[in-house]
């Protein structure tokens, strides 16, 4: 326990130096612009963007904290969040890598495992667009071909599709409410499709609660003998 | 000078590999405080092996599409930012919004003619800064977020499965369900690879190929990939 205690103790220390590290590294990109070149954006144009943003990413990036931190170690968010591309990427490689060995998300072994899947997509990933970096001009000609376009354009489509099939063979009782409130909120289109993740999480967890309680009590009525 | 001189200039590279370095560096010294913690924890070496492997191969066709992202966003931003902001921190939509946001706010539009040098730091600016509420909650609240959620759940573990499969089926929810209702190829995708992936998994319960469970999902989305570049030959 003492040792589970300093480890996250570690985990966290690291994680956030590491992020303000980064977050004030990525700062030199525009920085660069303005030293050595003297290109700033106009007051008026910076004001403009900036506040148009704040409405948009604001709600959008609580939103992504609320509904992925609940699915990926503490480590393993660390890593997420310097290295970008969560629900593509990083979220599949940890829950292949938990299925493959047969641990669950919910225990040590699985936060560990789950931090080396997530660190060794994330290299993983790095090295393959450095290569496509250095080949980009062969790869552009390739990739630029209409029909090998379109089928990329696909592949978060097909992720998704493949990865709902693997969820639903675990666990079909929990995919019922979410699949359900999910179709209804895109074709209600209550809310802004950008907002779609965490209103279908919020709706759907407290309807599994709201079903879990009630089937709970049920039992508990039913078969006296286990309380 | 032309704006895309300066975006891919020497200067601006050399920034994006240090940017890159202490990613893959935070990456790495993560690594290793979990394999030290594994071994405490006594997780066998083929079961790190295998968690590995499984993650570096289901990583491989994803990425391949934030190159095609780059190819996209290059001629636009050029290679340093795009490559920044798009292997890094940030995701193809986000960054595309953000720099459109950033191109419109100065009057102009993201690659367009009038696409000026300001135009353009100004979309540099907009995206480096937009993510800042990330992080700032990951540094502040994520700890007591995810320790809120251990004390709600941890009592009762079918609980805790419950909730963690109806965030995940959730999050899923948000790019099945308009790809279904949209139909077209985004349709054509979500079922090849569900139905590839449900093959795969009878493979894998009925004859017992336990050894698929890390190619399953890779081999369902090139399936469903190359089925829809098939059909448009």
């Amino acid at each position: 326990m003492n040792k589970n205690k300093s480890y996250e103790d570690s985990v966290y220390r690291l994680g956030r130096v590491s992020a303000i590290i980064f977050f004030l590294a990525t700062l030199m990109l525009p920085a660069m612009l303005w030293f050595k070149w003297g290109l700033l954006p106009t007051k008026e144009g910076f004001i403009a963007g900036i506040s148009v943003i704040a409405v948009i990413i604001i709600p959008i990036l609580i939103g992504e904290f609320l509904s992925y931190a609940p699915i990926v170690g503490a480590a393993g968010y660390f890593v997420m969040l310097l290295s970008g591309n969560w629900m593509n990427i990083k979220i599949p490689a940890s829950i292949v890598a938990l299925e493959a060995t047969e641990l669950d998300s919910n225990s040590e072994e699985g936060d560990v495992i789950s931090t080396m899947a997530v660190a060794t997509s994330a290299i993983v990933t790095e090295v393959i667009i450095i290569a496509g970096v250095l080949l980009l001009t062969p790869f552009s000609s390739f990739f630029e071909q209409p029909a090998i376009k379109t089928g990329f354009e696909q592949i978060v489509p097909a992720l998704f599709g493949a990865l709902y099939i693997a969820t639903l063979v675990k666990n079909p009782k929990a995919a019922v409410v979410p699949t359900i409130v999910g179709f209804a909120i895109v074709v209600s289109q209550v809310v802004n499709s950008l907002f779609f993740i965490p209103v279908i999480i919020a709706i759907s967890v407290l309807i599994a609660t709201i079903i879990y309680k009630i089937g709970n009590r049920k039992q508990t009525i039913e078969e006296p003998s286990n309380e | 000078m032309d704006y895309l001189e300066i975006a891919n200039s020497r200067p601006m590279y050399l920034v994006t590999l240090f940017i890159l370095a202490l990613l893959m560096a935070q990456a790495v010294i993560f690594f290793r405080m979990a394999m030290k913690r594994a071994k405490e924890l006594k997780i066998e070496k083929q079961v790190i092996y295998k968690a590995v492997k499984a993650s570096a191969i289901t990583t491989i066709v994803p990425s391949i599409a934030i190159i095609i992202g780059l190819i996209s966003l290059s001629p636009i931003l050029g290679i340093p930012v795009s490559w920044a902001r798009l292997g890094m921190a940030g995701s193809m939509m986000y960054e595309l919004t953000v720099a459109a946001i950033g191109a419109q706010a100065m009057g102009t539009e993201l690659g367009g003619a009038m696409y000026s040098p300001q135009a353009f730091a100004n979309s540099v600016w907009l995206m480096t800064l937009g993510v800042t509420p990330g992080f700032v909650l990951a540094v502040l609240f994520l700890r007591k977020y995810k320790s809120g959620i251990k004390k709600a759940v941890s009592k009762d573990t079918t609980f805790q499965t419950l909730i963690l499969t109806t965030i995940l089926v959730s999050v899923q929810m948000n790019f099945i369900a308009p790809a279904v209702i949209g139909g077209g190829n985004a349709l054509n995708a979500v079922v090849i690879a569900a139905v590839v992936m449900a093959l795969l998994t009878v493979c894998m319960v009925k004859l017992k190929w336990s050894w698929l469970k890390e190619y399953a999902l890779s081999i369902s989305m090139i399936t469903a990939v190359g089925a829809i570049v098939l059909m448009q030959i």
